[in-house]
């Protein structure tokens, strides 16, 4: 296969704290346009898998490449770099709380692209909200949010450096089922107009029926079941089977 | 041999903290300086403490006056009122009082913030941002304490001693310029440079602390799984 189609490779990778094994040889290839929805129970690793891609981790074995990159050996100029291209959404959004709307996506586009004018600034701060049908509160402060708010104005703040890769942590845990849909409504739309391709850290099958190219079950450290959402369905395995029983 | 576990947890500690100190004189002298950040700090640790910073120099003051009055008035020495009390306070008791008040006040505050940042993956989020969060976060807020301490401790000096002002009042007429000449005649500058070198590097020391309690604070998963249950 064309190697620059394949956005993300992680190769037998394995994390482990103390004697709590975590990871043990797990192994995922995204290819471009495509979303990878990664199913596992809570306390499965899966957002240590995702932490480990950006290097807010750092593994114990295996290779991780982004955009054939190496992501283990880059020091850390080159690391914030490729950083800025891949989006980042974090479980519980991880808006910063002292700052305003407009000031929290204003933070990582006043580092990293200092040439801009602050009208373009500007232009691009609302052209993110209104993506996520927010522009009015462009001034709130986080606090003043709700959860399904937080949500949206994490995945502009994850949308305005523009990144072709987009990691989703639990994007939907803690939403009501309608919000949720809403918010998976989003992360279509978004992919359509911005062409990024995603992995989506999820419990939730209806997730990941909307969502997945291709589901992976993470089960003790490792790929313990891959396919596509009808694949998995007619599996009888009892361990895949309890994520479609509870889906609704 | 192994260390009991308390002496052994004190050395882990105190290592943690010396390379956090060694960090940040590193990453605080490479560009790029996060100046609005700085500003934003100081006015917010500085500008925002000077109230009960200014409160407790004034009764610092008032107090150390009326209680020294009666002993030195034993001795017929009452005239040495002004000069005393202000080279006490310069020396000494401005600067120990603002950094308790500050150590108290602000050391705590950046603590349960970073702390905050932390368990919510706000310093996380930072990082993967390309932002180094060290630099935003801890260099910042460090050297605004430090900054500051020292103003605050000018400030403190000056209500502390007007308070004496006040104090002597209390019990004797003495004019403003009286007052003035006696406490400038006995101050020199040996007095406050010292003074002022000593706070800068309290204010040194308690930003360092505060930071590095909020900045490596580790809840416990469960906790931490219990919180992002409820957030
Ligand atoms: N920084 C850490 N230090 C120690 N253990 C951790 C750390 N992060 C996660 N773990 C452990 O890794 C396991 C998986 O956690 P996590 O990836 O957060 O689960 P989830 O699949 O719910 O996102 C848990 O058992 C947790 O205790
Ligand atoms: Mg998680």
């Amino acid at each position: 296969m064309d190697n620059t189609n394949i956005i993300l490779k992680i190769e037998g990778l394995c994390k482990a704290f103390g004697s709590n094994v975590v990871l043990n040889n797990f192994n995922l290839e995204l290819i471009k346009g495509e979303n990878i929805v990664v199913l596992g129970k809570s306390g499965s690793g899966k957002s240590v898998l995702i932490k480990c891609i950006v290097g807010l981790l750092k593994p114990d074995k295996g290779n991780i490449h982004v955009f054939d990159t190496n992501m283990l050996e880059l020091d850390q100029e080159s690391l914030d770099k490729i950083r800025i291209k891949i989006g980042f959404l974090f479980q519980n959004s991880a808006l910063y709380d002292s700052m305003t709307v407009r000031e929290n996506l204003e933070f990582p586009m006043r580092r990293h692209w200092i040439s801009l004018t602050s009208s373009e600034v500007k232009n691009l701060v609302e052209e993110s909200l209104d993506n996520v049908g927010l522009l009015h509160a462009i001034n709130m402060m986080p606090s003043e949010l709700s959860g399904g708010m937080r949500k949206r104005i994490g995945i502009a703040r994850t949308l305005i450096m523009k990144p072709k890769l987009i990691l989703y942590d639990e994007p939907t845990t803690g939403l009501d089922p309608i919000t949720s849909r809403e918010i998976v409504q989003l992360m279509l739309d978004l992919q359509k107009k911005y062409h990024t391709s995603s992995v989506i850290i999820s419990h939730d099958m209806s997730v990941a029926k909307l969502t997945a190219n291709k589901i992976i079950v993470l089960l003790d450290g490792r790929n313990y079941a891959e396919g596509t959402y009808d694949e998995l369905k007619k599996s009888s395995d009892k361990n895949i089977n309890q994520f479609f029983e509870f889906a609704s | 041999m192994k260390l009991p576990k308390g002496i052994s947890d004190l050395l882990h500690e105190t290592g943690q903290l010396s390379s956090f100190v060694v960090r940040f004189f590193k990453e605080g002298f490479k560009p790029r300086y996060e100046w609005e950040e700085l500003f934003k700090q100081a006015f917010i640790n500085g500008y925002k403490s000077l109230p009960l910073v200014g409160i407790t120099a004034f009764i610092m003051g008032l107090v150390l006056t009326v209680q020294s009055r009666p002993t030195l008035a034993e001795f017929g020495a009452t005239s040495w009122l002004p000069a005393m009390i202000a080279i006490s306070i310069v020396r000494e008791i401005g600067p120990v009082i603002t950094a308790l008040i500050c150590a108290g006040k602000i050391g705590s505050s950046i603590g349960a913030e970073l702390g905050s940042m932390k368990v919510t993956e706000q310093i996380d989020a930072m990082e993967v941002s390309g932002t180094n969060p060290f630099k935003f976060l801890v260099v910042t807020r460090v050297l605004s304490i430090a900054f500051m301490l020292p103003i605050l401790v000018i400030l403190a000096d000056l209500i502390a001693i007007y308070a004496c002002y006040i104090g002597v009042n209390f019990k004797d007429v003495v004019s403003w310029k009286l007052f003035y000449n006696k406490v400038f005649n006995s101050l020199e500058y040996s007095d406050f440079i010292p003074a002022l070198v000593k706070s800068f590097f309290f204010g040194l020391t308690i930003g360092l602390v505060g930071c590095f309690k909020g900045y490596n604070s580790q809840k416990e998963q469960k906790e931490l799984d219990m919180l992002q249950i409820l957030l």
